[in-house]
């Protein structure tokens, strides 16, 4: 059995649970559907425009990555109905016409779930597009929650990435294979991003700290550092001690320059969980 | 005192904020050719895009009694799908020729990929071919590198540096452009990116000469009246009325003159007609036109 084939049993189990007897009937139809019309793709997009009628928002129950809803689920299982038989060139076209002519949410399913349909990443400059659109709903699809950019994305679309949802005031938590992704040009990027933001009489995201690379933090980073170390939202203090802590071990002579900054924090913080960031890191 | 608003993008504001703008003071605009805010699929809707900033549009302002001009450009973003870009690159030099276009733009980097540089370059050679002038647009992320790599690209394709003006710049990209001969734009938002008080701040410091203010107000939450409303923030502050006609009104007038197409004695309130259509389609929804005569102006 094939990968997709296999991905397809799994999903098909666990909506097998999720849907009532007439959105099983339902996606049942559409699936002996698409396997049997001239188009598949056609097929396909048919049932896909109807899926959420049929079968609602509610999440899916017990699935081990990303949320999807069961509509997400069901089309995931459209798609990989419609995929069967289909070498990989014929697999891509299909799924970027399903992105093409899929309304936003649609779209989101894809982009959710390329990384099980994508693993070679041949729909890279699909997902870059993605990147550019104002729509939140599509950004978030391809952000958040999904290892497709941090295994594919070229460095430069990656850092943009970032900083987009930093700009989007996402968090950046949320973003997967963040620290093994990244870089020194990141760094540099939110360092500025952050002195724009105050220019502006604004503050950044706490977890925009996440993307500072400690080893290139010249004085205006260790400024910035000393003084959201101060910060009285516990949401930064924990960013900065978040981002020290995740570089500990590669940082060791970055850490130590730290050290007066970081023995004051401890003096006066009162949050548990920066008390115990505090604590290790000065060890 | 009249005012000119050298980056907006009327097509999607309302007819409320034509007559607020008139009101105001605002009687020329500048519509810079951009993106919709999802991506264009074929070539075609570029066409159809461009006829509207020359056609409608124009017609449009008019009806409110403001000049429209625009300038023509394939934006930073669509320069990403290769094979729509090289269509909009055949088309475009036919549109930079239209009578109200008085420049290229906006163009420039959005996520400074090598594909938006290779446009870039190929519009700023077009811009020395056709001799106009360039509006390009920093961009809103990683602003300080990309105004970096733009002046560095604009030095390359050697473009004469007082032929462009680059745009949305801050307290951390004005001095990087203070070093050039290009002119310097500033996009004032409300709450975001440059206020009226940032930009007094930075008139007081850099002075006036080649500082352009605008309001970019596009489809997102922008205001159309921040060219008047940064003359107030000016007024507040001690400019005299001639700085601020100086910065904002004659500063884009005369950058934009450098295209032949238009100039500060051509920038006059027109007389307003509601009577005329365009293509059979008017403005008006039941209303009384409103018809001057030059006696009413």
């Amino acid at each position: 059995m094939s990968d997709l084939q296999a991905l397809k049993t799994e999903y098909l189990a666990l909506l097998d649970s999720q849907l009532d007897a007439d959105q099983r009937a339902w996606l049942s139809t559409q699936c002996r559907s698409i396997l049997e019309a001239p188009s598949p793709e056609d097929a396909l997009l048919n049932a896909s425009a109807a899926a959420r009628r049929q079968c609602g928002d509610s999440l899916l129950k017990a699935h081990a990555s990303t949320e999807l809803s069961l509509t997400e689920a069901a089309r995931l299982v459209l798609i990989l109905t419609a995929c069967t038989d289909l070498d990989g060139p014929e697999r891509d076209t299909l799924l970027k016409n399903f992105y093409r002519y899929g309304d936003e949410f649609e779209k989101a399913t894809l982009l959710k779930n390329l990384y099980q349909l994508d693993t070679q990443g041949a729909l890279l400059q699909l997902t870059l597009q993605a990147c550019r659109v104002n729509s939140l709903l599509i950004f978030n699809a391809i952000a958040l929650n999904n290892p497709y950019p941090a295994a594919h994305f070229p460095e430069l679309n990656w850092n943009q990435l970032v900083l987009k949802s930093a700009f989007q005031k996402l968090d950046l938590n949320a973003i997967a294979g963040f620290d093994e992704r990244r870089n020194s040009a990141l760094s540099h990027m939110c360092l500025d991003y952050a002195e724009e933001l105050e220019l502006a009489d604004r503050e950044p995201i706490p977890s925009l700290w996440r993307g500072i690379v400690l080893n290139d933090v010249d004085e205006k980073g260790c400024d910035f550092f000393a003084r959201y170390l101060r910060h009285a939202d516990t949401a930064h203090r924990r960013g900065i001690l978040k981002s020290l802590s995740s570089q500990r071990t590669e940082s060791q002579q970055a850490l130590i320059a730290l050290q007066p900054k970081l023995s004051e924090g401890l003096q006066r913080e009162d949050d548990a969980d920066c008390r115990a960031l505090l604590t290790t890191l000065l060890k | 005192m009249y005012y000119f608003d050298p980056h907006i993008h009327m097509l999607a504001r309302t007819t409320d904020d034509y007559e607020n703008m008139a009101a105001a003071g605002i009687i020329g605009v500048i519509e810079p050719a951009f993106w919709l805010g999802q991506p264009r699929t074929n070539v075609g809707s570029f066409i159809d895009y461009f006829d509207t900033l020359i056609g409608w549009e124009h017609f449009r302002a008019e009806q409110f009694g403001i000049m429209h001009f625009c300038t023509m450009g394939l934006n930073p973003k669509e320069s990403n799908d290769v094979e729509m870009a090289e269509g909009v690159m055949k088309i475009l030099p036919r549109y930079c020729q239209k009578d109200n276009v008085v420049g290229i733009g906006e163009i420039g980097y959005d996520d400074i990929t090598p594909e938006e540089d290779r446009f870039l370059c190929e519009q700023l050679e077009l811009a020395k071919t056709l001799n106009l002038p360039v509006l390009v647009h920093t961009p809103h992320r990683d602003k300080v590198s990309g105004t970096k790599r733009t002046i560095d690209v604009i030095r390359e394709c050697g473009v004469p540096e007082h032929q462009v003006l680059i745009d949305h710049l801050n307290e951390q990209t004005l001095p990087l452009v203070l070093e050039t001969d290009c002119w310097r734009g500033h996009s004032i938002y409300p709450n975001t990116k440059m206020s009226e008080p940032r930009m007094v701040k930075l008139l007081q410091e850099y002075g006036i000469e080649k500082m352009v203010v605008n309001s970019a107000a596009d489809w997102g939450i922008s205001d159309p009246l921040k060219v008047p409303k940064t003359a107030d923030a000016m007024r507040e502050s001690g400019f005299s009325e001639a700085e601020i006609e100086q910065v904002c009104f004659e500063n884009p007038i005369h950058f934009f003159a450098q295209s032949g197409r238009i100039s500060v004695d051509m920038v006059k309130k027109p007389l307003i007609d509601q009577s005329k259509t365009f293509n059979d389609n008017r403005v008006l929804r039941g209303q009384e036109p409103i018809i001057e005569s030059k006696t009413d102006a």
